[in-house]
């Protein structure tokens, strides 16, 4: 057997803050081998990413690691001075991080980026330095590599971006590359192609890799061993088809079985692990998980023991658990379906809501444009939009980034003015129309709760401020009464009325956002990617909050994400957007089934699923999303289509047609679209 | 860089130019009192004025007056100063190079010192250094200027350290060493008002460039701490400070009247004040137009100079 790249001995790493010692991580023993693929998996605040910097000699000036060592290549790292520890970094271990927007310098060109750390550590000259840069960008596929090397970050995409990232990582020939989240910024799309480059680079080069993500369906795809970390232990390590079948702790288990899943019966509210990652200062005694597991019992305050269970591919699997493999119930309740009714029992036919020809342009003239009247260029953010939503229904709409989904959101609760078409809410035509009572009926959740909470009001100012300005309640005692059942509505304790955001965590702080919103008990929410900045163990009971709220109070969603799972899970209807065109709408199974339009097709397959192995082929989209300003004429989708096309795509834009409320906007034979091989197999769609 | 951008920085500057010389030429007019007035006194006949009115066109509508004096002005004639009864041109130029010169070496010396102490008190931020450097440009701003001056006056001038002139002028071209000699306090009473300036606004900005992703990603590319330092953080750090440098250039040329007063500099800070006490309007105008030609003309190698420091800029336009 290979011997370890990198390896954790009984790592303990604390911080100093003004509040005490945050103790990250704690006595974290692991080994990633030559080449193997090794993913780190927890929750945000578990001390996964402070492994991964000390693990090149990088903490920040309050950080100390507190006892154990760190080894690699079997040197101690830990106590390796400046030049050391940059030799190391500049030559032995690469990493990517998770934003590649930010990570690149924008003063300089890529070609400098990528050189710089080559020449400095390896002494050869700049023509050397970019023969070799050129040649990585090749090795990766990069399409024009010459020209690549001569832009600066912000005249490539993030994609691409992101590629670069790792050419420069793998650019030293590094034993290691350490990834941290590297996809969570990027496209379903995008992030296919990435993970495609990982596998390609991995079977090509002996490198191996350090994944930090929360992503199982990542895991499922690239790891060859798993390890969990939950508050900064390590509670269960083994090989991914052990840590996929077979999981042992319950803290791994219960995080598998909440994520939502394309597999998972949507009749099936998802799982979600009750309670909250402890703090990290005054750890209790014993296990860290014991408070949030059903199975905990008294020998649960003392310390669990390594134990090591035998696995089918002889596999080393560890499990920190004084009950490990107990038996544990996932099972959760049933979501019934939201029917809307009127106050004589008849189920509502008419909709809700109702847009038609939706159009938003954003111009802008330059002076110089005005001066010679030039047309003023447009981006075209929604164009010809329709759908409608009836009451107590879940619109979901999904699409990548830039695409068109939030400027419809903004434009339905009219923050911008639409540039066409029409909104017809309960029949009356709003789209001009500014009013009290509208903005009570339409609100809004936000995607980060940390920038749509005022930081500085405690909650009791921001759930009383809508109730005074729609004039439901007044007066102290009336608003506090509303806000302790409004935080009742959302499940969290009446004591936190006056805290500040910041002293709660990310899904309390997105229930406090909802609580907002369902103030003035509106009929109709725009959830703008509610879920998107919160952990996967939160996803789901923010998912089944809003939908209890939805049965109680009839309201209806339009639910924008990119995250098809969690679309799927919650939505009635979908519409699938591209370069602001609607290309598909339908109900959620005709979605997810053949009729695919090939934009919706190749979406749904770039998902990665929890499972060994995958059990669909990914469609790869060539080329870049074109820029909204200058779409292609014809089908927009046209230059990125795989399937063959007909003369019409490149002059004509496509009519949505619609076959029993399913809707494709696309030229091709709807006979042809039909005999479509499904993404998913049948039995996954239940 | 783009020549677009260039030239359309340029058009932007000749616009706000415009904009100000109407604004200036409308206050002027507004100001109360006649010229002809001031010119002939208070005891001249209405027949005096009216035919000095014709004859100066004070009877003209405000756009033809606008026009004939804009037109002055393109063509370097500024005009008659009122109470010195003597073109305003060579004056203006005499002290408008006495200014630059002062604001020259102010400007170039603050920059050596300001910038590296601002690097140096964002990488040690929070000890006893930073907090040294900070309080002690603190007190330099906070200090009125002509309490600065009066105080290296004393100090350096006087009777026991006799080391530099306390003040008057002796021109460049007379005699090198004098003329500096008679700079030194004006300038170095200049640099202890404004270190604080540029010190603090690279500090902050540094501490916020060392704080990104790219220089954590640089670090952690293996690069030296200097390269780190000097070629990722510090170019990045450099375009606050940049517009802070050419607001004070501008503020070096026209609004340094008490250091110039205590120095008894004739520098154009003072001309403008001595127009304003002698209701001189023509002066009055062509100072203050100069000192925004002056702002105008800064704050455009200003945003030439973004354009050199981030790509960004240079290619949006």
């Amino acid at each position: 057997m290979a011997g370890p790249i990198l390896s954790l001995d009984d790592v303990s790493i604390s911080f100093k803050t003004i509040n005490g010692k945050v103790r990250a991580v704690r006595h974290v023993s692991l080994e990633v081998r030559r080449g193997e693929c090794y993913a780190l998996i927890g929750e945000s605040g578990s001390g996964k990413s402070t492994l991964a910097f000390a693990s090149m000699g990088y903490l920040p000036a309050n950080g100390s690691i507190d006892s154990g060592r760190i080894l690699f290549n079997g040197e101690d790292i830990t106590g390796y001075n400046h030049a050391q520890l940059e030799k190391l970094r500049g030559k032995h271990v690469g990493m990517v991080f998770q934003n590649p927007h930010t990570a690149a310098n924008p003063c300089y060109t890529i070609g400098e980026q990528l050189t710089e750390g080559i020449i400095y550590h390896e002494g050869i000259s700049r023509a050397e330095a970019e023969e070799r840069a050129l040649a990585m960008l090749e090795a990766i596929n990069i399409p024009d590599p010459k020209r690549i090397l001569e832009r600066y970050p912000h005249q490539i995409s993030g994609g691409q971006k992101q590629r670069i990232t790792i050419a420069q990582a793998l650019l030293s020939h590094p034993d290691l590359i350490i990834m941290d989240e590297p996809t969570t910024a990027l496209d379903v799309t995008t992030e296919i192609q990435f993970l495609r480059l990982l596998e390609d680079i991995r079977s090509r080069m002996d490198v191996a890799i350090l994944y930090i993500t929360h992503d199982m369906g990542i895991v499922a795809r690239l790891a060859d061993r798993v390890g969990v970390i939950y508050a900064g232990s390590l509670v269960e390590e083994g090989s991914r088809e052990t840590m996929f079948r077979h999981p042992a702790h319950p803290y791994t288990q219960g995080l598998m079985h909440s994520i939502p899943s394309i597999e998972m019966d949507r009749k099936h509210k998802g799982y979600s692990m009750p309670g909250l990652l402890p703090n990290l200062i005054s750890l209790p005694p014993g296990c860290a998980f014991a408070p949030r597991c059903s199975v905990a019992g008294e020998c649960c305050s003392s310390l669990p023991e390594v134990r090591l269970i035998p696995s089918e591919d002889g596999v080393e699997h560890r499990v920190f658990c004084h009950h490990a493999g107990a038996p544990l119930s996932f099972a959760t309740g049933t979501v019934e379906e939201c029917v809307c009714h009127d106050e004589e029992g008849v189920a509502c036919s008419e909709p809700l809501l109702e847009v038609r020809n939706l159009k938003k342009y954003y111009e802008h003239s330059t002076f110089t444009d005005r001066l010679l009247r030039r047309a003023p260029r447009c981006v075209y953010a929604l164009d010809d939009v329709s759908f409608s939503i009836m009451p107590g229904e879940t619109l979901g709409v999904v699409g990548e980034s830039g695409c068109g989904k939030s400027t419809l959101g903004k434009t339905i609760l009219r923050l911008t003015e639409a540039t066409g078409g029409s909104i017809f809410y309960k029949g009356e035509d709003i789209t001009h129309k500014h009013s009290q009572s509208l903005c009570k009926s339409i609100q809004i959740v936000f995607q980060s709760p940390d920038s749509s909470l005022n930081p500085r009001h405690s909650l009791y100012t921001i759930l009383s401020r809508p109730l005074l300005l729609h004039g439901i309640a007044s007066g102290r005692a009336e608003l506090e009464k509303r806000c302790f059942r409004l935080l009742d509505m959302v499940s969290l304790p009446r004591t936190y009325l006056y805290r500040k955001p910041h002293q709660l965590s990310g899904g309390e702080k997105q229930r406090v956002a909802i609580a907002r919103a369902f103030a003035v008990h509106p009929s109709f929410v725009v959830c703008d990617e509610v879920t998107s900045a919160l952990d996967v163990s939160v996803q789901a009971s923010i998912i089944n909050l809003l939908q209890d709220l939805q049965r109680e109070f009839q309201t209806s969603y339009l639910f924008i994400s990119h995250d098809l799972s969690a679309v799927r899970e919650i939505s009635q209807r979908i519409a699938v957007m591209y370069l602001g065109r609607l290309v598909e709408v339908g109900s959620t199974d005709q979605v997810f089934q053949p009729p695919y339009h090939p934009y919706t097709k190749a979406l749904l397959s770039s998902i990665s699923l929890p499972c060994i192995p995958q059990p669909h082929q990914s469609i790869l989209l060539e080329g870049q999303i074109p820029s909204p300003a200058n779409p292609p004429s014809g089908c927009r989708f046209r230059t990125r289509c795989y399937r063959t096309q007909c003369e019409a795509c490149a002059s004509v834009q496509p009519d949505m047609v619609f076959r029993d409320g399913h809707g494709l906007a696309c030229h091709l034979d709807r006979a042809v679209l039909e005999a479509d091989t499904p993404v998913f197999p049948e039995s996954f769609l239940s | 860089m783009s020549p677009v951008y260039i030239l359309k920085r340029f058009c932007f500057m000749l616009v706000t130019l415009f904009c100000i010389s109407i604004i200036i030429f409308a206050i002027t007019m507004v100001l109360p009192g006649n010229l002809a007035q001031v010119i002939l006194g208070e005891f001249a006949t209405d027949d005096a004025l009216r035919a000095l009115e014709e004859q100066m066109g004070l009877n003209l509508p405000f756009y033809e007056q606008y026009g004939r004096w804009i037109w002055g002005v393109l063509h370097g004639n500024f005009g008659h100063a009122l109470s010195m009864d003597q073109p305003i041109l060579p004056l203006l130029l005499f002290r408008l190079k006495n200014s630059a010169i002062l604001a020259a070496f102010s400007i170039v010396i603050v920059t050596i010192i300001a910038i590296p102490l601002g690097v140096f008190a964002a990488l040690r931020r929070n000890s006893a250094v930073d907090r040294i450097i900070q309080v002690s440009s603190y007190i330099g701003i906070s200090v009125p200027e002509f309490a600065t001056g009066s105080l290296l006056i004393i100090a350096l001038a006087g009777p026991v350290l006799n080391l530099f002139p306390s003040a008057g002028y002796v021109p460049f071209s007379e005699d090198v060493p004098k003329a500096l000699s008679h700079i030194v306090l004006p300038v170095m009473t200049l640099v202890i008002v404004l270190i604080a300036h540029i010190m603090r606004q690279t500090r902050s900005e540094m501490i916020h460039v060392m704080q990104s992703d790219y220089v954590r990603s640089a670090r952690l590319r293996g690069l030296s701490n200097t390269m780190v330092v000097f070629k990722h953080a510090l170019r990045n750090a450099l375009m606050p400070t940049i517009t802070v440098l050419a607001l004070d250039v501008g503020y070096l040329i026209g609004s340094v009247v008490v250091i110039e007063e205590v120095f008894a500099y004739p520098g154009i800070g003072r001309l403008i004040v001595y127009a304003v006490t002698s209701r001189d309007v023509p002066l009055l105008q062509a100072t203050v137009l100069t000192v925004a030609c002056v702002y105008c003309l800064v704050n455009f190698l200003a945003d030439l100079a973004y354009g050199l420091v981030n790509p960004r800029i240079r290619y949006h336009s």
